[in-house]
């Protein structure tokens, strides 16, 4: 078999595997807190959409779910107006279309769906790389990408920042192909999924934007490019028209609900204490160091050392094109060809958010999940590091001992996301001790929460009823709903009741600085009965009154 | 052309970089200061501390020292005769 024969056959199986323990697992995975905000706000707006139409029966019906949507734990609708739908209409339509009516049920397919979406991201990126490197880079690209234990374990919960990486990954593959060729087809797939991009998160505009700067850039490379000035125009337009048709948000007003939305992104992050290397810190005021540091202790050493080799290589480059230009050589721009300009787009990309993010005092928190599309660029410029080994190990005739450590870095990679199952949303690399893990808040959206009731219910096997106070900002609440009615009535959450609790819930995320506000301080007469810890990282604590 | 554009834009990032860290950093760490001067998780920090000195000063038999006793005495005598 020759070697393209073998990459074809290991790719496929590459992503059948992936598609096939995907289906088997996803049901493994816990509820998290924003699970039901996203129903609710899926069904608010299909309610919406139906609102034109003469649907009456399906509307009553989705107005019925709606009402059942309770939780005094949300935030009120009217001040999320602008949180997108790409993914909760679809997916409220699903559970529709399925006639689901148990928690359990509607959940678990949401979770699916979210896969499945993180699952066609993965074949983008694949895509993407096969235009730009060669077969063995491509298929251990896509390894890296699949093998980030972050985004995969959040692949099947986290319906905003993965669905949001995802169009991403889409986004710059047509980006490449309108650089290959500038045709108006490319531009409208672009645009369409630019606008889906932009629906999906704010940040998305980062894609209209960037386009347009680069073709600008493009004019000074090359005057010649005025001819397709029109094109670009019709990129924007067909984006704007899109991004109308797409988000109903839109639809009453489009430029004042458009730059409202862009004006909600401020306030769409609650000021809240994060506990961040052994201290809460007001989300206002996060030192420099909070992204750069939790990427570079929840992302895997191989994907840190390759991004490294990739950017500084990028940036060589680039700073050897500028010189170039400055010494008046002719025909030198700031790129040689499609590949290179493309490496300088998605460089350039990261380098401008990734400084605006860190520096602007954007408030974050639940470590860097509002920025997991950042992997794309972190594993992009680590597939530009792994093709500079690939070259390196051609020239010195080691290459089979280059993909032999590469297989054995996937199969380690791997044996870790077993080994965090179904937790890999707070994977923590090897390089950091169990001490320093327990400096960082953990389970903040709260996946340990089903592990932490099935718990009480093995322990409690009675009728009784069970009161259990919670010493976190978790709320426990969300949880309790795939549960069947008889266990829900058993369990009564009594806040920061702790004179009538029995249980107390407890782990490491606070909206108060802990050190000062003492509502979550464990009372005396509470003796530590459960820890539960995943490679020496506590993701929460069960305490018993002491009778 | 060219190349002037391509050098204020580096100028540029370099700039927002460089001010970011000095004085963009000073400016986030006085910010910080005042709203944690401001903040109920510090107003409660005073609070307690009162209330801890008050309950440490009640449980002592002599707080206050024979010469400070004094002198607090006749202050208070002074205030009280302007008062009159």
């Amino acid at each position: 078999m020759n070697e393209n024969k073998i990459y074809n056959t290991t790719t496929a199986l590459l992503f059948v595997s992936l598609f096939i323990i995907g289906t088997l697992t996803f049901k493994d995975y816990g509820i998290g807190i924003d699970d039901k905000f996203h129903r609710l706000n899926g069904f608010f707006w299909l309610d919406y959409i139906l609102s034109f139409t003469n649907l009456n029966e399906l509307q009553g019906l989705v107005r019925s779910k709606l009402i059942d949507i309770n939780d005094s734990s949300f935030p009120l609708m009217r001040d999320w107006m602008a949180y997108g739908i790409i993914f909760d209409v679809p997916a409220a339509i699903l559970e529709l279309i399925f006639n689901l009516d148990n928690p359990k049920e509607y959940y678990e397919l949401r979770h699916y769906f979210n896969f499945i979406i993180f699952f066609i991201g993965c074949i983008f990126f694949y895509k993407l790389l096969s235009l730009r490197f060669e077969r063995m880079v491509t298929f251990f690209g896509t390894c890296l990408y699949i093998l980030s234990p972050r985004i995969y374990g959040e692949s099947f919960y986290n319906m905003k920042d993965i669905v949001f990486l995802t169009f991403l990954v889409i986004s710059y593959y047509y980006c490449y192909k309108c650089f290959l060729n500038f045709s108006m087809k490319n531009l409208l797939f672009l645009a369409f999924i630019s606008a889906i991009s932009v629906e999906t998160r704010i940040l998305g505009l980062s894609i209209p934007i960037s386009f347009l700067s680069f073709y600008l850039i493009n004019l000074l490379e090359n005057p010649k490019e005025k001819k397709n000035l029109y094109k670009i125009f019709f990129y924007l337009l067909s984006t704007f028209f899109f991004l109308v048709l797409l988000w109903p948000y839109l639809w009453n007003a489009p430029l004042d609900n458009f730059l409202a939305s862009i004006d909600a992104l401020k306030n769409s992050i609650p000021n809240i204490y994060v506990f961040f290397n052994n201290e809460y810190i007001d989300n206002n005021y996060l030192p420099y160091s909070y992204i750069p540091l939790w990427i570079l202790i929840s992302t895997p050493f191989l994907h840190i050392i390759l991004f490294f080799i990739g950017a500084i290589y990028l940036l060589k480059r680039l700073y050897v094109r500028l010189i170039n230009i400055e010494k008046n050589k002719l025909n030198k721009h700031l790129w040689r060809g499609v590949k290179e300009k493309n490496d300088l787009f998605i460089l350039l990309n990261f380098i401008i958010l990734f400084l605006l993010v860190i520096f602007l005092n954007i408030r974050l928190f639940n470590a860097w999940k509002h920025l997991y599309f950042d992997n794309f660029y972190i594993v992009y410029l680590a597939v530009i590091g792994l093709n500079i080994c690939c070259v390196w190990s051609k020239k010195l005739k080691k290459k089979k001992i280059l993909t032999s450590f590469l297989i054995v870095m996937c199969a380690f990679l791997t044996f870790k996301i077993v080994k965090y199952h179904p937790y890999q949303g707070l994977y923590f690399n090897s390089l950091v001790s169990n001490n320093f893990k327990n400096k960082f808040e953990i389970d903040f959206t709260a996946l340990s929460a089903r592990h932490f009731y099935d718990k009480i219910f093995e322990i409690e096997n009675n009728n009784d009823t069970i009161n259990i106070a919670n010493s976190s900002w978790t709320p426990l609440v969300r949880t309790l709903d795939i549960y069947e009615y008889t266990k829900q009535k058993k369990i009564n959450l009594v806040g920061q009741d702790y004179t009538i609790a029995k249980y107390i819930y407890s782990n490491n995320i606070s909206e108060v600085d802990k050190r000062y506000n003492k509502k979550y301080d464990i009372p005396k007469d509470f003796v530590k009965f459960y820890e539960y810890k995943i490679e020496g990282a506590i993701i929460y604590t069960i305490y018993k009154k002491n009778l | 052309m060219k190349l002037f554009i391509y050098k204020s834009l580096i100028a540029t990032i370099i700039f927002f970089i460089i001010y970011q860290i000095t004085i963009g950093a000073t400016i986030n760490k006085v910010k910080k200061n005042i709203s944690y001067l401001s903040s109920d998780e510090n107003k409660n920090l005073i609070k307690n501390k009162i209330r801890k000195e008050l309950k440490s000063a009640i449980k002592k038999d002599d707080y206050l020292n024979a010469e400070d006793a004094e002198l607090i005495k006749k202050f208070f005598n002074k205030i009280k005769l302007e008062l009159k």
